[in-house]
């Protein structure tokens, strides 16, 4: 009771607890590549091992008083440091950790990512740490960043097939990938087997699902953050994986010591290989490949300048009659500029292209359809962290957006629909301790978006035809949307182990992917917001509990929310993507809301270690001219998630893991009725998703040896996705048979059943 | 859509398909009106949908009132045979550029339509083609052009029928119109069953094209779309009924196989 009257005297009065002498320490804690490390807990060996936790920028900042201190520095994945430092003014501190050899399995994964959950004052971040990555199954022998993140509390895989993921109702159209600030779209490889991340170039991964920071924009569900792995400054290292349908190769290259450093990677499948040393499917093809680059030049402590390229591409193709590729290709330049030890920035700049090209000859007809985004854009962001208690950022950003929502081709006939927009923002965002117990972060920003001219736009009547068409002129603005989205989030320390964290959330988003189906394929298309197509604002109130045991060994959490999202957009009934060229005429707006409970258990230390999570959750959408203008259960509404991940450190040479998912059956629209026209039976559907897909489970494990060599790491891992055969559902449909008393079948089909696969790897 | 997703399931050689049961709800018989006006017959069958467990065929409603009236204010009464199938009472004369507009009770329901014939567009011949697939298939197609009558809408059905087997039919919009023509091409694969005919020299290829109006055309669009999307067709008949009325003209193209003249 008494910490609880504390609280609250803290929040009215602000007491300033440290008003004794004190000098300000801090610093960045980095890796060898200069790469933020995340999480990093420092804490001062003489002082009870009171510390801080490192933020998404690697910071940290104490407050102490004159004295020699025993700096002790941990993090997942690195050797803890131990640091002797005089303090007797205001002074930096910086760590660089040496990487821990990851082949060489971790058991103590996730105290310090439980411990930086809880000091966090984000409320629904997920950090995803490159090592669980690694030590969850892998399908094809592969570790796959999406495939691990659907295995986190109130994240749903889209389904088999599919490398999208649900956040909190959302759908994957609604989450914003990337890349070294670089947007990524379509980011599954064919059949969702894995996605375009290959994790040996991933260094850090951030999952926003609740409150997104300021500095973030442009996804109304989540974003997911992901920064590249940078090259080794001092060792030279390598590494060969050979998988079941791909391999890999990575390079660390430290060109001149401490200061120039490159890292690469490049991942392609061989299914194709196979393909052409047959007769019959010589002439066919379908692989992808994806190639990371990134290059680090450290000029000296304070400026940091990095070069990060990525290119992924699935193609697949019959001889020279049908052909069909989609990627991205992006760069940003990253540069990082510390003016002193309380004020540094961040600026890149990015340009990405993401495209489809699909084409089919057969006989006297050609036909094509491609598309493509492309963006340019700058990234400007000032950190200003005059002490231990303040932390602002303010920056900008803007964005030239060029897209081609389609460009069909048949024989000589051609039409295609493109458009420019312009998206700025500004923000500014406080992180405010305002006394050891309560924790504030509180942001604007201010998302501007011009729909720009060069191109037809459209007025139409209520079936959605085209009444009127304007040609402006190029760089005209034809629509303007100003949104103000204010973030908060505060985080009550009850005890040293135990907190509740709450925030508010409002973000746009202005390119809408409209889905064709969920399978990672190029037929999805994209709108700009416009004249008709308004952007989608969601607002997002979550409220959690996150309590540690005092050995940090376990963490248990239960996070609570209600998201609502305005001008939601899908297909008209009777449409698909290729009805009409001109996009806007097929869509129709509507609403969504989201609520739900998540819960998760989490052991840390030990042998053992994994998690449970479990979600509650509805998800409704009304769109006038769906289901009489009425409420539905929207397609992704699942009402029960479970995960269950378990990772088992053998010995020193094996390592175990499995997982296992269910899911609530995917809603479903059945048909209530059957008729005939013409002959041949149809369906008449009384309601939308008014029925269930039987439920989603499986269970993947795998086993991993490692043998340390001389100069050499080989590790065998050995996989089985789906290890009781189960058939999921991934489509169901209806249709007429003979042979049953009623005329009418309904037939589940299913992608995968059990999938063994193992994989060698070799580092040096 | 759903076809070309099963095919690439296919190629990753792992795909399952197995029956499921699902409890259906039932809900009160709607009617379904297939109305097709033209030159060449008129005719107008009116059923009513069933439960998805019944397993009674299709089930005609013969007392319904059924009327066809041109933009010239001539009324036809369609009259039942039997089965839910009406036919004109008088021969009908279908004109081109005209209106038909449908009116059928039934109950105490009424539903209503209107429909465009628009003129007869010139058809080509048809020219054969094949082509070999992987060294393991072999296809043949057919290909036509149709050249339109200028300033008019450009909606088109048409199918292709190897001796007595049918091919689906295929819609057309003016998405692929260069020059007031539209070349077209299909391959010769039954309706039965989705596979290849078997064509040997001597079998005769007929194509029927019908040029229908926009609405029609989105009523065959969103069918064809319907167990994709588990949405209900677009129907141009006003008050409540499932089905489409359309007013149309037909033209046709015959061909007898010579595989010494395939391409």
């Amino acid at each position: 009771m008494r910490r609880y009257i504390l609280i609250l005297i803290c929040l009215f009065t602000i007491v300033d607890l440290s008003a004794q002498q004190r000098w300000a320490v801090g610093g960045v804690v980095c890796n060898s590549e200069r790469e933020a490390v995340v999480g990093a807990v420092v804490t001062i060996k003489e002082l009870s091992n009171r510390g801080e936790i490192t933020n998404a920028k690697g910071e940290y900042a104490l407050a102490l008083e004159s004295g020699r201190y025993t700096f002790v520095v941990t993090a997942v994945g690195y050797r803890t440091a131990n640091l002797e430092v005089d303090v007797n003014s205001d002074r930096v501190v910086d760590v660089v950790l040496t990487a821990d050899d990851i082949r060489i399995r971790q058991v103590d994964i996730s105290a310090t990512s439980s411990r930086a959950k809880l000091e966090s004052v984000q409320i629904g971040v997920e950090a995803v740490s490159i090592e669980t990555i690694s030590m969850t199954p892998a399908l094809f022998g592969e570790n796959d960043i999406i495939k691990s993140i659907v295995l986190l509390p109130g994240v749903k895989s889209e389904g088999d097939g599919s490398t999208g993921f649900q956040v909190r109702g959302g759908t994957s159209s609604q989450n914003l990938i990337l890349l070294d600030d670089v947007p990524i779209y379509n980011s599954g490889h064919v059949l969702g087997i894995f996605s375009v991340f290959n994790d040996d170039a991933i260094a850090s991964a951030d999952l926003y699902k609740g409150q997104i920071p300021a500095t973030f924009g442009g996804a109304s569900s989540s974003i997911l953050d992901i920064q590249s792995k940078g090259g080794d400054m001092h060792d030279f290292s390598a590494g060969v994986d050979v998988g079941v349908l791909s391999a890999k190769v990575q390079v660390d290259v430290p060109i001149v010591e401490d200061k120039l450093s490159f890292f690469g990677s490049m991942r392609r499948s061989y299914f194709d290989l196979f393909l052409r040393m047959t007769n019959d499917f010589s002439g066919n093809s379908m692989h992808f490949y994806d190639i990371n680059g990134k290059l680090s030049y450290k000029i000296n402590e304070d400026n940091i300048l990095s070069l990060s390229y990525f290119r992924g591409e699935d193609k697949m193709g019959l001889e020279d009659m049908m052909d069909m590729s989609w990627g991205n290709n992006s760069v940003a330049l990253r540069y990082f500029h510390r003016y002193n030890s309380a004020l540094n920035s961040t600026t890149s700049l990015i340009n990405s292209d993401y495209g489809t090209d699909n084409g089919i000859d057969i006989a006297d007809i050609y036909l094509s359809f491609d598309g493509y985004i492309k963006n340019k854009g700058l990234k400007h962001n000032f950190t200003y962290q005059p002490n231990e208690r303040h932390t602002l950022q303010v920056g900008l950003q803007s964005t030239f957006v060029d897209l081609q929502s389609a460009e069909w081709q048949y024989n000589d006939a051609l039409m295609s629909e493109q458009r420019y927009g312009l998206e700025s923002a500004v923000w500014v965002n406080e992180q405010w301790r305002i006394s050891p117990l309560v924790d504030l972060s509180v942001g604007l920003r201010l998302n501007n978006f011009l729909a720009l001219g060069g191109s037809p736009y459209y007025t139409l009547d209520e079936s959605g035809a085209i009444e009127t068409t304007t040609n402006y002129a190029k760089g005209e603005v034809v629509a303007n949307y100003l949104q103000l989205e204010p973030r908060a989030s505060v985080n009550f320390h009850l005890t040293d182990f135990q907190s509740i964290k709450t925030g508010y959330s409002r973000s746009s988003q202005n390119i809408h992917a409209l889905r064709s189906s969920s399978m990672s394929l190029p037929f999805d298309r994209y709108a700009m917001s416009s004249n008709l197509v308004e952007p989608q604002v969601s607002d997002q109130f979550a409220l959690g509990v996150i309590s540690l045991t005092r050995d940090q060994a376990y963490e248990f959490s239960v996070e609570g929310y209600y998201k609502s999202i305005d001008n939601v957009y899908d297909y008209r009934d009777g449409t698909a993507f290729n009805t009409a060229i001109e996009l806007e005429t097929l869509l129709l707006g509507g609403e969504g809301r989201a609520y739900g409970v998540e819960m998760s258990a989490k052991r840390n230390l030990g042998k053992l270690t994994g998690w449970v999570a479990y979600t509650l959750s509805w998800v409704d959408s009304r769109i006038e001219g769906i289901n009489g203008g009425e409420w539905y259960t929207a397609s992704n509404d699942r009402r029960h998630d479970l995960s269950v991940v378990a990772m088992w450190q053998i010995n020193d040479a094996w390592h175990a893991s499995a997982n296992f998912v269910y899911n609530t059956g995917q809603a479903l629209t059945a048909p209530s009725a059957k008729y005939e026209i013409e002959g041949d039976t149809y369906y008449y559907y009384a309601e939308r998703n008014g029925y269930r897909a039987p439920s989603y489970h499986r269970l993947d494990v795998s086993f991993t040896h490692s043998k340390r060599r001389r100069r050499t790491i080989r590790e065998w891992n050995f996989g089985f996705y789906n290890i009781y055969n189960h058939y999921n559902p991934y489509m169901i449909y209806f249709e007429d048979d003979a042979q049953e008393p009623s005329g009418t079948t309904t037939i589940q089909y299913s992608l995968y059943g059990i999938i063994p696969s193992v994989t060698y790897g070799i580092k040096f | 859509m759903k076809r070309l997703l099963v095919i690439f399931s296919i190629f990753a050689l792992w795909g399952c398909e197995k029956q499921i049961d699902i409890n259906y709800r039932s809900i009160e018989p709607l009617y379904v009106i297939e109305g097709n006006v033209c030159a060449a017959g008129s005719q107008i069958i009116v059923t009513q949908t069933r439960d998805m467990d019944d397993a009674q065929g299709s089930v005609g409603v013969d007392d319904a009132w059924v009327v066809v009236s041109d933009s010239l204010g001539v009324e036809y009464e369609f009259v039942s045979v039997g089965g839910g199938v009406y036919e004109p009472r008088e021969p009908m004369v279908v004109m081109d550029n005209s209106d038909y507009e449908l009116l059928v009770e039934v109950g105490d329901e009424r539903f209503w339509a209107t429909s465009r014939v628009y003129s007869q567009p010139y058809v080509t011949p048809l020219n054969l083609t094949q082509q070999t697939f992987m060294d393991v298939m072999t296809m043949v197609f057919c290909s036509f052009s149709i050249y339109e009558q200028p300033d008019q809408a450009d909606y088109y059905r048409y199918r292709l029928t190897v001796n007595s087997t049918d091919s689906n039919w295929v819609l057309v919009s003016d998405l692929g119109v260069v020059n007031n023509m539209l070349f077209l091409f299909q391959p010769l694969i039954k309706k039965e069953n989705d596979e290849l005919v078997d064509v040997v020299d001597g079998d005769t290829i007929k194509l029927e094209v019908q040029t229908i109006d926009k609405y029609v055309y989105d009523y065959f669009n969103s069918l064809d779309l319907s167990a994709d999307n588990g949405s209900n067709p677009i129907s141009n008949i006003e008050g409540g009924c499932l089905g489409y009325f359309s007013a149309h003209t037909i033209s046709t193209a015959i061909s007898y196989l010579d595989f010494a003249d395939v391409n």
